[in-house]
């Protein structure tokens, strides 16, 4: 074997043996490391304890929380639907669509809602407000086939909405709050 | 004056190779994105790494195997340079042994790799493209009445095709070898030797 070639072997065998040799040295104390980095691992046991900023953002990433009751006016059919999100983020998130159907206690479907297009910048607090009308003749129908009472259980239904190109499809949110019916 | 030969493919090769390579940190080979840049996966051979939320991370088994192949790279561009310079030479043949094949299988097995990755997903139920946009559908949601979809986009970037690139010139400069490295003639054997002889009238 020439010294040429020699060389050559001994530089391919460097090149394949020192970033191997070198990444269990660093993660000597930690083997699963080497394929588990910690953002990986704090998503996977579900807690933000991976110490970077990623672990903590996911972490505190809570589902949207209902503020306020929901409002009904029966003399106009308006509803709206008021809760707070708050984007833990680095990124801005957008919501570029979300509508769902009112339906009563038993399935009977009483109008629509949806909110507009939203972004929210990153670690912002925002209300979204889902607004719709709902057919105040078929709430005061329902409404008396149920003894007249003065409070009407709604689920959402076909619930939709579109999160950063993300389209996500609920068939049934039950139980989302009640109306008053007259 | 005496004329030095190069191997202009084998040079070409050369800084091909090192171009890709330098592209290569910026752009990766092949990158994959979930909906608006929510999830993203930039595939390469060089520097791979995930994106989700805006945030990337790397594995560091997968950094430590784009380092073997960053630091591999240099070697056979730097090297297929010296060869191109010195085809004549006595110990050429290693050098271009050691440059021209590496190109070509890190691009085979990247494609290799990744058509595998891309059939095992497709086993699961995620249909995603090699090249394009499509809408996947997460498998299991529609059970538990939730469908979760998104548009999936893949596409392979620059670094990619001047992989192939560089990997052809390799080949190339190998074939192209013989050609160069074929000992020359020199004017002295060249010329038909004169009969001397005297002529008898």
């Amino acid at each position: 074997m020439n010294k040429v070639k020699f060389a050559l072997t001994l530089l391919s065998i460097a090149i394949i043996v020192g970033p191997i040799a070198g990444l269990l040295y660093v993660y000597r104390d930690n083997v699963v490391g080497i394929v588990l980095p910690p953002q990986v691992k704090s998503l996977l046991s579900g807690n933000g304890s991976g110490g970077s900023q990623f672990s903590q953002d996911l972490s505190n990433f809570n589902s949207p929380q209902s503020g306020e009751q929901l409002q009904y006016n029966p003399d106009t059919g308006a509803i709206s639907y008021p809760f707070n999100f708050t984007n833990p983020l680095t990124t801005q998130i957008s919501f570029d669509q979300m509508s769902a159907e009112v339906v009563g206690g038993n399935g009977v479907p009483l109008g629509n809602v949806s909110i507009p297009a939203t972004t929210i910048a990153p670690g912002a607090n925002v209300i979204i407000n889902a607004t719709g009308n709902l057919n105040e003749n078929t709430v005061s129908q329902l409404a008396a086939q149920n003894s007249g009472a003065s409070k009407l259980n709604i689920s959402l239904e076909n619930v939709n909405f579109d999160v950063g190109g993300v389209k996500v499809h609920i068939n049934q949110i039950s139980n989302v709050g009640s109306i008053p019916t007259g | 004056m005496m004329n030095r030969r190069i191997n202009w493919l084998g040079l070409a090769a050369g800084i091909t190779t090192l171009i890709m390579l330098a592209v290569s940190f910026y752009l990766p080979w092949w990158q994959l994105t979930i909906g608006e840049n929510l999830f993203k996966i930039n595939a390469s051979p060089v520097y791979t790494n995930f994106g989700l939320f805006g945030a990337q991370f790397t594995i560091p088994l997968i950094w430590a195997l784009n380092l073997i192949t960053i630091l591999t790279f240099t070697a056979c561009g730097v090297v297929m340079l010296l060869y191109s310079l010195l085809p004549t030479e006595p110990y050429a043949k290693e050098l271009l042994g050691f440059s021209y094949r590496k190109p070509l299988y890190t691009v085979v097995s990247f494609a290799v790799v990744l058509i595998i990755i891309i059939l095992v997903a497709g086993h699961f139920g995620l249909n995603i493209p090699l090249m394009g946009s499509a809408t996947v559908t997460l498998p299991g949601t529609s059970s538990m009445g939730v469908t979760i979809s998104a548009l999936v986009s893949g596409n392979f970037q620059l670094s990619f095709w001047l992989a192939i690139i560089a990997a052809a010139l390799c080949i190339a400069a190998r074939l192209y070898h013989s050609h160069v490295a074929k000992p020359s003639i020199t004017p002295e054997t060249a010329v038909t030797p004169v009969n001397t002889a005297p002529i008898n009238a």
